[in-house]
């Protein structure tokens, strides 16, 4: 899942299939996703890992990186 | 008595020395701390050939080292200017070498989006803020600071002089520089504190990066009252839920940003399990706000007046218009009245004042008004109407730009504007700009940039005529290198030709009720 989700963040949202990503790369302050990009991984993330994420999980905490985003969906699917 | 603002950080360190003065992420610090560290940077600044009035560039997120750039710059003389971190490399560019910058600050985490901007100068750089042994640069690491005094530097800072150049959108494909002095940066600074009644007790939210005017309420009027100011980084406007929840857990008094903001903490803020009450004023601007949303934020805080500030960035804030509770007798809110040591006139074409309810230019005169646009007296120029005022003497005015109507309550009402200039996301945009910048490239032959809302966002579209054989592809490509994000189009439309008028010009009406069918049809 997490290499599907870091493929959508390097093709559509970043626009560069190469950039190297590594899973503790803070996705937000460097820019790579911005506030219109951040509702695109989490309508990407809702389809693609089937899960709902309410706005009070639309935290930073939950999406600074990859490792991040890894550990939140695996508290959804407990 | 405080007449520059290079003795705001000092002074509010004598009154307050152990409150914090700006906080951000994990990092804070004191009015003391904040004192010795500016004095710092004006020594290394100094020691490093500064001479007053010399420009330094800040290349620097949202955090508490680009407050302390500021300060620190202006205690030694120089003049700070802002520079967006996330512009493309040719208006970085464009911006050092049109203020002939020698200095700048930055960080190590921003370090690689300068390393391409060094190797097109030449001459020699000082840089603050990382590791380097590019020559012919000089480099500082932010932590060797404590290597020079930090006793306050001497030097003769008068009122009268340059503290920052902002720039901005201009019409003719280069960004413009707005430059203020001490006095009329400290008049609004003062202003701003008196009208909000800020106090040593408030705690103050800023949302704006460096180079944009609002950014002045959190940087300059935050220190002067000494309440605590919390530069927000960057990554909380895409995350509503973590902003109320720093809200709540700071105990926020005081809030000013572009109306988006408060949009999206409605739709995805998580108001619900939220606390407000702490917030005694919650300060809007940079463009229109839909009532109705206004009245949905409202509900959230139960203590709170609302102010509409209005002010281009040229004389910051002009205007204000002040509510509490519902919203009901506006369709859409007043600018509202001016504020202290202003004067303003409604002017037709032919100069002259309007009656009262009929549609003119705004022009204002202030202490908080500009000096000048940097290198560009005719731009200036154009741009100052020197009038009679109404106490009868000669007096300066800014031409906003902006066609205005007033009640008669006095109550001020933004109609439109004068030429091209738009609003997107509080970004203030010159679609000739846009335009201009486009016509640069080899694939355009024609084009016209327009404005169209959607979701309740102005949003900017392109129609482009191309040359024979040139992809559109790589017309975006090099348009996404050469403007700031906000400014590049939502979307390009490649055409045979443009619509025109009857007169031959260019009908936007046309282009975009086309635009609106293409969305209508997508949804």
């Amino acid at each position: 899942m997490i290499q599907k989700i870091k493929k959508y963040i390097q093709s559509e949202l970043a626009g560069d299939p190469t950039l190297s990503i590594s899973n503790d790369d803070d996705l937000l302050g460097s820019g790579i996703i911005d506030s219109i990009g951040i509702m695109k991984l989490v309508a990407f993330i809702e389809e693609e890992a089937d899960v709902k994420i309410p706005p009070g999980e639309m935290v930073i905490e939950n999406f600074i990186n990859l490792n991040a985003i890894e550990q939140y969906l695996k508290t959804k699917q407990d | 008595m405080i007449y520059t603002i290079s003795q705001i950080i000092t002074q509010s360190a004598l009154r307050l020395p152990d409150k914090i003065a700006f906080q951000s992420g994990s990092e804070s610090i004191t009015y003391s701390e904040a004192d010795r560290k500016t004095n710092q940077i004006a020594h290394f600044l100094i020691d490093n050939g500064l001479k007053k009035g010399d420009r330094v560039g800040v290349f620097l997120n949202r955090n508490v080292k680009s407050a302390l750039a500021v300060h620190g710059i202006l205690k030694a003389g120089g003049t700070f200017v802002p520079i967006d971190v996330d512009a493309p490399i040719e208006r970085i560019h464009y911006i050092l070498e049109d203020c002939n910058i020698k200095h700048i600050i930055t960080e190590e985490r921003l370090a690689k989006d300068l390393q391409p901007v060094f190797k097109l100068i030449s001459t020699k750089l000082v840089i603050l803020g990382m590791q380097s042994n590019q020559s012919p640069h000089v480099f500082l690491a932010w932590e060797n600071l404590n290597n020079f005094q930090d006793h306050l530097p001497e030097k003769k800072i008068l009122s009268s002089d340059l503290a920052y150049i902002m720039y901005t959108s201009g019409t003719t494909g280069f960004p413009k520089g707005i430059m203020h002095t001490h006095y009329s940066g400290l008049s609004y600074a003062k202003l701003s504190r008196d009208l909000y009644d800020i106090t040593d007790e408030d705690v103050i939210v800023n949302h704006s990066p460096l180079h944009f005017d609002m950014c002045t309420l959190g940087y300059l009027t935050a220190p002067l009252a000494g309440a605590k100011c919390i530069i927000l980084e960057k990554q909380y406007s895409a995350f509503p839920a973590s902003l109320s929840k720093l809200i709540e857990k700071n105990k926020i008094t005081i809030w000013y940003s572009v109306p988006l903001v408060l949009q999206q903490l409605v739709e995805r803020g998580d108001l619900i399990n939220r606390d407000f009450s702490s917030i005694r004023w919650v300060l809007f601007g940079g463009e229109p706000i839909p009532v109705h949303q206004l009245n949905q934020f409202m509900q959230q805080c139960p203590n709170a007046f609302f102010s509409n500030v209005y002010g281009p960035a040229e004389v910051n804030q002009c205007t204000y218009f002040n509510q509490q509770g519902k919203v009901d007798k506006f369709e859409s809110l007043p600018l509202g009245v001016v504020w202290n040591d202003t004067d303003y006139l409604i002017l037709n074409e032919e100069k002259q004042e309007v009656q009262q309810g009929e549609v003119g230019e705004l022009l204002i005169h202030s202490s908080t008004m500009m000096a000048g646009y940097w290198n560009n007296p005719e731009r200036t120029q154009s741009s100052i109407l020197n009038i009679e005022s109404r106490s009868s003497l000669k007096k300066k005015f800014y031409k906003t730009g902006d066609l205005v109507r007033e009640d008669k309550d006095g109550l001020i009402y933004f109609i439109g504007r004068k030429d091209r200039q738009i609003k997107s996301r509080g970004h203030r945009i010159e679609l000739n700009e846009i335009e201009q910048t486009i016509l640069k490239f080899d694939e355009a032959e024609q084009t016209a940039c327009y404005t169209h809302t959607f979701n309740g966002i102005n949003e900017i579209f392109a129609s482009v005529v191309l040359k024979s054989e040139a992809k559109l592809e790589e017309l975006e490509k090099k348009l996404r290198k050469s403007l700031p994000k906000y400014s590049v189009p939502k979307l390009i439309l490649e055409t045979k030709k443009l619509p025109r008028t009857s007169a031959g010009k260019v009908d936007y009406k046309k282009l975009t009720e086309n635009i609106r069918s293409i969305y209508d049809s997508k949804n």
